[in-house]
């Protein structure tokens, strides 16, 4: 992994628990679950800390409530508010069409006067990610961000991981493995401290009992020591291809297509 | 709900309706629809937030909802927070039942029930705002059960929720569903197909369809099998599959 900035200790008071030389990643996407009040939200506030104290990367965090965050009269108010020196100011064009561009890309372009704390709570989601991505960060951090969007965001949301990862890194904190699994190849486990490897080892250890047949399977393979991905249980093409490989120089497979 | 729409004063188009829907005493309805279909609105107008701005909605004993009695509805809300106004975690979970309960006995017992039951003693005198949004929300679970509602909604209820409180949120629903409580979950999670007795789809405030219950959180299974076996050879358990992939090994 490469480490793009050094933070050194980070410490997270609530929760009990540091970390020493802790070290932002490189572009990509990286996981981070853990149980609820073990420190993944104060972990998150305190690299923004940092990032202001040390005028280290352009950090952009979408918290957890985006309410919090969403602190203007209008939708478009709240996505050009930083780039405003005062209020008489006029936008550069490229500005004015780049915030156009992320009402369209999130779906707000007909709430563009609209009072943010009108919106439903998936949209308030959506501008806050979209209020985050006009600044460009250089690290994303994001709160749980499945949080109320529908199945629709959430695969816009994948999509633009991907793209933000090309250049940036992105830290996403959430307790939907599937999700994760499918985003983030690394990530860490947060409970009383952070403990880093293959979003596919960290739900093994500490995933939640199965909820589906596929991941009940995939578990009792594991268990059994079968040579398999940990995490191809989130897509059944994936997982008919470990299944394949582990069988190929078997001869008994009558029922294999 | 007879005709009901719901319209904000800014909003040129209706937020919610018209609407007819009527849900059973003691039936779980999931209500699923995309982001701004109106499903916080509905939940926001049957808790008495806001009033319909046309139609009526009555209760199976013929009560208006303006005459529904304190208590008669709770509602968990995607935003934990916006329903927090105790200081610390009992003071909060105490609240409804201080309001509600005729005796201190009861107050005593109802709050009690609900911390353990959301397994909150060892946070019971922490500060709310101090508390992970996982544990917010699981307060707020809390509170409204220690109210004992005739009806409850829960917004997005899974929301935050790590696995274990998970766990304890879906006994919880059981639990209700079992006392003949009626439950109204609103989301996008398809688990709750699986929970509910009927799904209710919105779509730009209005009810589009009234799907029957069903479940598709092991249509990935269905896949799989097919995609191994096509459609001649069906295995009855999942032991049966691990031991024909990785034979002798599948014990536990």
């Amino acid at each position: 992994m490469d480490m793009a900035w050094q933070v050194g200790t980070v410490t997270v008071p609530h929760a009990g628990w540091q970390v020493a030389n802790w070290a932002i990643p490189g572009p990509g996407v990286w996981g981070l679950s853990g149980p609820n009040g073990s420190g993944k939200s104060q972990f998150l506030s305190q690299l923004v800390a940092w990032g202001n104290k040390s005028h280290g990367p352009r950090i952009g965090l979408v918290m957890q409530n985006p309410r919090l965050q969403l602190t203007e009269a209008t939708v478009w108010d709240q996505m050009v508010w930083p780039f405003r020196k005062s209020w008489r100011q006029n936008l550069s064009s490229v500005l004015v069409a780049k915030a156009e561009q992320l009402l369209v890309d999130w779906h707000l372009e007909d709430y563009r006067t609209a009072a943010p704390f009108e919106l439903s709570g998936g949209m308030q989601r959506r501008l806050a990610l979209a209020s985050m991505e006009i600044l460009s960060p250089e690290v994303y951090l994001l709160d749980e961000p499945l949080e109320g969007l529908d199945h629709e965001h959430r695969l816009l949301l994948g999509t633009k991981l991907g793209e933000w990862a090309n250049t940036a890194t992105v830290l996403v904190a959430s307790h939907s493995w599937r999700w994760l699994l499918v985003h983030a190849e690394w990530g860490w486990w947060c409970d009383r401290g952070l403990s880093w490897g293959t979003m596919g080892e960290l739900w093994y250890r500490h995933g939640p009992p199965p909820e589906s047949s596929l991941e009940a399977l995939w578990r009792r393979l594991l268990d059994n020591g079968a040579p398999v991905a940990p995490a191809a249980w989130v897509n059944s093409d994936q997982a008919r291809s470990e299944v394949i490989r582990l069988c190929k120089n078997r001869a008994e497979m009558p029922f294999i297509r | 709900m007879e005709r009901v729409v719901v319209s904000y004063p800014s909003q040129l188009q209706p937020a919610l309706g018209p609407l007819d829907l009527t849900i059973q005493e003691g039936e779980c309805v999931f209500v699923t629809g995309p982001n701004g279909s109106g499903k916080t609105t509905l939940a926001r107008m049957l808790s008495g937030v806001i009033h319909p701005t046309a139609g009526h909605v009555t209760n199976g004993e013929g009560l208006d909802i303006t005459e529904w009695p304190p208590g008669y509805i709770g509602w968990v809300q995607q935003n934990p927070l916006t329903q927090m106004v105790g200081t610390t975690v009992s003071e909060d979970v105490s609240l409804g039942p201080r309001w509600l309960s005729a005796t201190l006995a009861q107050v005593v017992h109802q709050t009690a029930g609900a911390i353990d039951r959301f397994h909150l003693g060892p946070l019971r005198n922490h500060t709310i705002h101090t508390l992970s949004g996982g544990w917010q929300h699981q307060v707020a679970l809390a509170a409204v059960w220690a109210q004992d509602p005739r009806v409850i909604i829960l917004d997005e209820p899974e929301t935050m929720l790590d696995g274990p409180a998970m766990q304890r949120l879906m006994t919880w629903i059981q639990n209700l569903r079992d006392t003949g409580t009626t439950l109204m979950i609103l989301g996008h999670n398809p688990r709750w197909l699986a929970v509910a007795d009927r799904t209710v789809v919105l779509d730009h405030g209005v009810w589009v369809k009234d799907s029957l219950p069903t479940t598709d959180k092991d249509r990935e299974w269905d896949r799989f099998l097919t995609g191994l076996f096509g459609d001649g050879y069906r295995p009855e358990s999942i032991d049966e599959v691990s031991e024909w992939i990785w034979p002798g090994k599948s014990a536990r």
